[in-house]
């Protein structure tokens, strides 16, 4: 499947460190923190022991589905209505993930920022932006995420290390003061993040070398290293009761940083690992759902980014509150996305285990 | 095609030049400084000292002209009415994102003005989490508007920046928002605020006598209420259980008489609480080293080591029973356990805090002397 078009397994996991990394490092920290509060940390490591067993099943589709394009796959094997069914469903999802990412951001800044710059100013540019870099390709979203993502680590660590003055790793105790059922309902956010990790099954056509176990370890690795680094740096610096009332716990560290008596009020340079994190994200998710439908005719590309397009803004800029919308996303989109990933994956799973048994049904045949 | 697609992206673009909505000219806001918060007939009373930025940095200039703060004052039923009656007067607009410092009243810390504020400022999207927090017994206005001396800048009297002094003389532990915030988050559930006051005689320049803002002991505060003041006296024994305070002077006496003066410095401190049936029992161990600064008296260095070790004791003692009779736990003992022992601590906590009696704690200080300095261990002169 080597073409122009198609990127490394390196590179794919530099797109998984920004797009799904920034749902690990943003999203799901608040209502993680909220659900387990001190014990939170262990939620994330319980959710690596999930994915652990999860990327099993999932190098297990990869293999078995010899890297071809999984629409082109299941409709070999399962006919056109179901595939069509499965696709629209990811396509769904992708949509929905790219919608909740611009709402959480452009809500904070405007909440943070730029309280009086009109949301959809704000909304408009953003998503413009994330469609045409989603139309321009792959490639195209992958050598910029390998500049921003630079920026990104070295601004991350930055923050980690400027704020270890005011860090104190005691409040992490005492473990399990409230046993261990808060810690597994919050591991549900904490594998809800990872398993995006999934998007690797609907770009595999356009990866120049198999994803092995091995790759899959690492990029499970890196997303609990991800969510843990922030999610104990809260605790530590705020404790568990503030970093639970607080609505941005990880751009909260970078109000905290302070060098000296003279440099401080940097925390501009989160609105660069933000923006840059979310635009990643939602341009790969566009793009993937373009890739999944596989069009033949370019020109139809359009066709089906502007309806999204407007899709984005009206799900972004949707007249309710940020708390109606927090709780939402809490209660319901998180745990209900998770469900739907383990769900799609297990059939998957299925359909290429009973096609493997019957030979699979021939195209045209 | 691609010309198109280049017009559309500028013609879309433009727009923003119109716009820059959230811009602000930095030369025209006016810079909220300190903040003090005072209670009177259900109402706050709030102080706001403005300084001028340009003077901030001028110090080696000389100072320049007198006046480099101004402080304003209204009153409202919530902190924010308050302020918004200030602003009828304040002539810019406000930026409040270098606010270093809040200063509450008796009267304020009595009557939850702590919550309000802190409410407000942890809410606000300018205001950051560094901001010192100080209470008083005397009147803030006057603290406001003490200048500090020499005409140096603003930015650096001691409730702006008390870093500076602390490391010189670690008295009392400067707490910022978010230390306050954490202290009465975690079990234990009080803080423990330093106070300021106006030290009227201390000073003079060359007219008269001008007033500098002195540290004078602590407040202790619960979400609830505040507890009470212990007064600067009393309050010793929190230096020696504060790892960060970095120098602390302690004198020491032979036979009634002075006999040396020693420094020491950073204290290591470990709390270890022992569980006997229903009471809890804690061992507090200081150990500390440092160096004699003055010698009054011929005296041995097992001497020294003993003497200091024995005034330390009795100063953590001391502020310990000064706790308790406000009802207190200074120095957040049940935090201690909450932390090594949470099964305990939920056997014995009453509404997050353990009972604590005169003998529940004790302390053993253990001092080094590494050096007396650039003489000999016994006094310059005899």
């Amino acid at each position: 499947m080597k073409n122009s078009e198609s990127i490394t397994v390196f590179q794919l996991t530099l797109l998984g460190m920004t797009a799904v990394g920034f749902n690990n490092h943003v999203i799901v920290i608040p209502p993680l923190i909220q659900a387990a509060g001190r014990d939170s940390w262990m939620s994330v490591l319980i959710s690596f022991g999930f994915m652990l067993l999860w990327g099993f099943l999932f190098v297990y589709i990869h293999k078995k589905t010899r890297q071809q394009h999984l629409f082109l796959w299941l409709q070999q094997h399962i006919g056109k209505f179901f595939s069509i069914v499965i696709v629209i469903s990811i396509c769904l999802y992708v949509v929905i993930l790219a919608a909740s990412t611009l709402r959480e951001t452009i809500i904070w800044a405007n909440i943070v920022f730029l309280p009086a710059t009109p949301v959809w100013v704000l909304a408009f540019l953003f998503i413009l932006l994330c469609v045409l870099t989603a139309a321009s390709g792959l490639r195209t979203v992958s050598i910029i995420n390998v500049f921003l993502l630079f920026f990104i680590i070295i601004l991350g660590f930055f923050v980690a290390t400027a704020n270890l003055q005011f860090k104190d790793y005691s409040l992490i105790l005492p473990l399990l003061e409230k046993g261990y059922s808060p810690v597994f309902k919050a591991s549900i956010y904490a594998a809800s993040g990872m398993i995006e990790l999934i998007m690797f099954l609907f770009l595999q056509q356009k990866i120049d070398a198999p994803i092995r176990y091995r790759h899959f370890l690492v990029n499970a690795l890196l997303l609990t290293g991800l969510t843990i680094g922030p999610l104990i740096g809260a605790i530590a610096e705020f404790g568990p009761v503030e970093a639970s009332r607080q609505r941005y716990p990880a751009y909260e560290e970078w109000g905290l940083v302070q060098l000296g008596r003279f440099v401080e009020h940097v925390d501009y340079l989160s609105i660069y690992q933000w923006m840059s994190g979310a635009f990643i994200r939602v341009s790969l998710f566009l793009f993937i759902m373009l890739e999944i439908l596989n069009l033949k005719d370019k020109r139809k590309v359009w066709w089906i980014l502007l309806p999204v397009f407007a899709v984005l803004m009206g799900l972004t800029l949707f007249p309710v509150s940020d708390m109606q919308s927090y709780e939402f996303l809490k209660s319901i989109l998180l745990p209900s996305l998770l469900l739907f990933v383990v769900g799609l994956s297990v059939l998957l799973g299925g359909i290429v285990i009973m096609t493997r048994n019957k030979g699979g049904r021939q195209p045209n045949g | 095609m691609r010309h198109w697609k280049f017009m559309a992206i500028i013609v879309i673009l433009f727009p923003l030049l119109a716009g820059c909505l959230d811009s602000n000219e930095p030369e025209q806001m006016v810079y909220i400084h300190g903040l003090g918060v005072d209670y009177k007939k259900g109402r706050y009373i709030i102080y706001l000292q403005m300084v001028n930025l340009g003077k901030l940095a001028k110090s080696e200039v000389g100072g320049g002209e007198k006046m480099q703060m101004e402080v304003g004052r209204a009153s409202g039923k919530s902190m924010d009415e308050a302020l918004f009656a200030l602003y009828k007067s304040i002539q810019r607009k406000v930026f409040w994102g270098h606010l270093s410092f809040i200063v509450f009243t008796e009267e304020a810390l009595k009557n939850k003005a702590l919550n309000d504020t802190i409410d407000l400022f942890d809410r606000y999207r300018e205001t950051r989490y560094r901001i010192w927090m100080f209470s008083t017994k005397g009147d803030v206005k006057q603290l406001l508007l003490s200048s500090p001396m020499l005409g140096i800048s603003t930015a650096l009297t001691r409730v702006a920046e008390p870093r500076g002094s602390y490391d010189q003389s670690s008295i009392l532990k400067p707490m910022n928002m978010r230390e306050l915030i954490m202290q009465l988050d975690e079990p234990g559930y009080n803080a423990v605020i330093p106070t300021v006051s106006i030290a009227k005689n201390t000073w003079q320049s060359n007219e008269k006598k001008r007033a500098a803002i002195q540290a004078d002991g602590v407040a202790i505060i619960t979400p609830r209420k505040l507890q009470g003041f212990i007064s600067s006296n009393d309050v010793k024994g929190l230096r020696w259980m504060t790892e960060e305070s970095k120098r602390n002077g302690l004198l020491l006496k032979k036979k009634g008489r002075r006999a040396a003066y020693v420094l020491l410095l950073s204290p290591s401190v470990t709390i270890q609480p022992e569980v006997k049936n229903q009471d809890v029992y804690f061992t507090i161990k200081i150990k500390v080293s440092g160096y004699v600064n003055e010698i009054d008296q011929k005296i041995s260095e097992e001497f020294l080591c003993r003497e200091a070790e024995k005034v330390i004791e009795k100063e953590v003692q001391q502020t310990y029973l000064k706790g308790l009779e406000l009802d207190a736990d200074v120095y957040r003992l049940s935090n201690t356990l909450y932390k090594k022992n949470v099964d305990a601590w939920k056997k014995v906590a009453k509404n997050g805090v353990i009972p604590l009696r005169k003998d529940s704690i004790s302390v053993q200080a253990q001092v080094k002397i590494r050096h007396v300095g650039k003489q000999r261990l016994r006094p310059t002169i005899q």
